[in-house]
């Protein structure tokens, strides 16, 4: 017969598996609603649609960074660290018209810029960017608030302070300079600037492009209920002022195409299609494709509150995202006619997930 | 010490329920129908974390007995489980933690909300306050009820 030691510990010891298991379920479960798969087929209220959402972009989880090749000098490739997570403020309108308004970048984001060039280049390299102090801006407007490192290797970081007409740059403990805008965006392409000051400069560009695209895709938010019901949507863009560049269309157009049946449900994949597709705002011609994949939407099971909408899933491995094969145009005006620059082309390629959640 | 453990964590589920309804992701039934009918005011945003830590304690104390020399990691093992929890909803960490959930938790009852705990849960340290609360008071709660015990 063997007697068991009294400092042994008993098979019982194993219920503390479920134990664990279940503590960790119920801390979890204890959570706000949300990751309903059913959606707005089990909301009979109206959806509503709040003043403030939180956002979060992270990398597609296939590993396709964010990549914008310019004009074939360099290729700048966004790399998230995680998740690059901010918040919103809009105003909801008549049938949930939505209007961004302002936004903000949290402190403790960061994102690595990857610069690669096929002659060689000064700013070749990694660009480790961290936001160090919230950043607030207006939508379509430059910061007013903020700050963020920039890290490319010795001696040291640079800060980049935003002020409320342009931003203050300074490498470690150094005496911080002022710049407008202009200037500060300039400096990247400044061959005479320290080489400091360009990659600072690189960094908020690619902070403000990736801003900006992800409103270009949460601005169209709004429309895929429409989407749905006139599959698919087909929209003229702006016609050339003049002559347009060669082999370009006077007025192109933009078609939305819904890839799913019956009702718009999670999984859902969207095309944007924009052919020939002019902005008179912003002089530039759009060509290529944004593949929008695996909408995901949820509602807050009472209150009929939109909860959370995007384009894939944050988690591990989850598929799809915000897809693109785009063409950005530089065009530019001269007697009439229209031209586009051989340097003035980016070609965008990879994506990200995007996701907005109530906060 | 199970039968105590089972009454707080009945107790914590009512705060719940009177508290935050239908809000809350295991209570999803509570429609509507049947809002919240009381609240036990700002307490009621802590109580359940308290309840928690000290009935997971009084759970595990209750297998490991009669072990009192485990009873201190135990306390400070739950301590610990609790507050990474509630530490994993700062904003600087939230996103690095949802970007690591497998995705087969998507469409799991309950585990389809991990990302959403971590990421829409905010950080409190109230919460951290309440955790430390329930395994400081767990400790002599437990050599109460296991002060006849022989090891």
């Amino acid at each position: 017969m063997t007697k068991r030691s009294k400092h042994t510990l008993p098979w019982r010891v194993l219920w503390l598996i479920p134990v664990g298991l279940i503590a960790a379920l119920s801390i979890v479960a204890t959570g706000g609603s949300g990751g309903d798969d059913d959606g707005l087929d089990d909301v009979e209220a109206p959806l509503v649609i709040l003043p403030n959402y939180n956002f979060f972009l992270g990398n597609l989880n296939d590993g396709a960074l964010l990549t914008a090749d310019v004009g074939g000098e360099f290729t700048a490739t966004i790399d998230i660290d995680g998740l690059l997570a901010g918040n919103l403020d809009l105003d909801v309108g008549a049938n949930n018209t939505v209007t961004f308004l302002s936004y903000l970048i949290r402190a403790g984001n960061s994102i690595d810029i990857i610069i690669s060039s096929p002659e060689g280049s000064p700013l070749d390299g990694t660009i480790s960017v961290t936001v160090t102090s919230d950043i607030v801006a207006t939508v379509d407007e430059p910061p007013t608030s903020g700050v963020f490192t920039v890290f490319a290797g010795p001696p040291a970081n640079a800060t980049v302070t935003i002020l409320a007409n342009g931003v203050q740059l300074a490498l470690g403990a150094g005496e911080a300079i002022d710049y407008t805008w202009e200037e500060y965006t300039a400096l990247q392409e400044d061959e005479l600037a320290e080489t400091w000051q360009r990659h600072a400069s690189l960094a908020g560009s690619a902070l403000q492009f990736i801003i900006e695209q992800f409103f270009s895709v949460a601005d169209i938010l709004d429309d895929l209920e429409l989407v749905t019901l006139n599959n698919p949507l087909v929209a003229t863009c702006d016609m050339f002022t003049g002559s347009p560049p060669e082999g370009v269309l006077a007025q192109g157009q933009v078609t939305v195409t819904w890839l799913g049946s019956g009702e718009l449900s999670d999984g859902d994949d969207f095309t944007w299609e924009l052919n020939n597709c002019w902005s008179l705002d912003d002089e530039e011609l759009f060509d290529g494709t944004i593949s929008l994949e695996d909408y995901t939407e949820s509602v807050d099971f009472n209150s009929g509150v939109l909860f959370s909408i995007g384009f894939g899933g944050l988690g591990a491995g989850a598929p799809g995202g915000v897809i693109f094969d785009l063409t950005f145009s530089e065009t530019v005006e001269a007697e009439g006619v229209w031209t586009i620059p051989a340097d003035g082309v980016i070609a965008l390629s990879g994506g990200f997930v995007l996701n907005i959640q109530q906060p | 010490m199970l039968l105590l453990a089972t009454i707080l964590l009945a107790a914590g589920v009512l705060v719940y329920a009177l508290d935050r309804g239908g809000a809350v992701y295991f209570l999803s039934f509570w429609t509507s129908a049947a809002p919240p009918t009381g609240s036990p005011g700002s307490l009621g945003n802590h109580l359940p974390t308290f309840l928690h830590t000290l009935a997971f304690i009084l759970i595990t104390a209750a297998v490991l007995r009669p072990w009192p020399k485990l009873l201190l990691p135990v306390c400070a093992t739950w301590f610990g489980i609790e507050c990474l929890f509630e530490l994993g909803q700062m904003a600087t960490s939230n996103g690095h933690v949802a970007v690591v959930l497998p995705a087969w938790f998507e469409g799991m009852p309950v585990l389809e909300i991990t990302s959403a705990y971590f990421i829409r849960g905010t950080f409190d340290a109230l919460d951290v306050v309440s955790i430390a609360l329930g395994a400081i008071i767990a400790y002599p709660l437990v050599r109460l009820f296991t002060q006849g015990d022989r090891t």
